[in-house]
């Protein structure tokens, strides 16, 4: 649904660099050095970010109107 | 003679030469700072209000990951604290508040609108997204933070890379740990030596020996 906080693996903190990595990398940065200068040198960490989708940007459309929601 | 020998260190990363230490004492030194050294994470969430599109469950557990910086000369585990209340007291748990709602745009709540009851006790990042809102929904919530150890649940588990390996001759060792960012790195490895001495102790006094 949405980036997840820490490095399954590792445990290390990755949730708040999802943003950055994101928008970077859609304006035509190379992923490999967007995380590179994130410091997320363990692939473990790298493809959280890689190949992470935030499906809740495609369900929260069909919520919204007050009082409508649940 | 045992030698310690400091190779690199940065506040969340030290490089540690072991030298004339026993492997065993080595490794275990390793493992005390994966699940021995207590660091603080949110256990226990009092949801108000939830009207998000994740589950009460799964906002819980994002919260749960989110690392806390940890005082650990304030703050006590809640099994050695005498207070006895389940929530915990002033002693051995912290209190986060979080009211976030959307109006008329999308919003998403970040690890930076807790608010904390302690200044000092707060996400090690402002900018984690929790949640996000669509207009009109709302989050209300109150965290109760609390210390933990890492062989209870990997959220409050202090490093992410703990590892040692072989050094030049045969009775030296390198042992590198990565903090997560709830506990200085140094700290990590300083206090799993002071557990693991205690628990030494212990043993010596069970089986007669002070």
């Amino acid at each position: 649904m949405m980036i997840p906080i820490r490095c399954f693996t590792c445990g290390s903190l990755v949730g708040d660099k999802f943003s950055t990595f994101e928008t970077k990398v859609k304006a035509g940065e190379d992923p490999a050095k967007v995380l590179d200068e994130l410091g997320l040198k363990r692939y473990c960490c790298r493809r959280m970010l890689i190949s992470s989708v935030d499906v809740i940007d495609q369900v929260l459309p069909f919520f919204g109107k007050k009082g409508t929601n649940y | 003679m045992p030698k310690v020998k400091l190779i690199e260190e940065s506040s969340n990363e030290v490089t540690l030469q072991l030298d004339g230490i026993d492997r065993s004492y080595a490794n275990a030194v390793r493992r005390f700072c994966i699940s021995e050294v207590p660091s603080m994470a949110i256990d226990d969430v009092v949801i108000l209000e939830n009207s998000s599109v994740l589950y009460d469950e799964i906002l819980a557990h994002r919260l749960g990951m989110v690392p806390i910086k940890t005082d650990l000369e304030r703050y006590i585990l809640p099994e050695k604290c005498d207070c006895g209340s389940p929530l915990g007291c002033h002693k051995c748990r912290v209190l986060l508040v979080l009211d976030a709602s959307a109006q008329d745009k999308q919003k998403t709540v970040y690890s930076g609108d807790l608010v904390s009851e302690d200044r000092d006790i707060r996400p090690i990042s402002e900018t984690i997204p929790l949640v996000k809102l669509a207009p009109g929904q709302s989050v209300k919530l109150e965290a109760y933070a609390r210390l933990g150890r890492g062989k209870e649940h990997a959220k409050w588990q202090p490093c992410s890379v703990a590892s040692l390996t072989d050094g030049k001759t045969g009775d030296s060792f390198v042992l590198k740990v990565e903090s997560a960012g709830s506990l200085p790195a140094r700290e990590i490895v300083v206090k799993a030596v002071q557990i693991l001495e205690e628990k030494l102790q212990e043993i010596q006094v069970s089986v007669g020996e002070k």
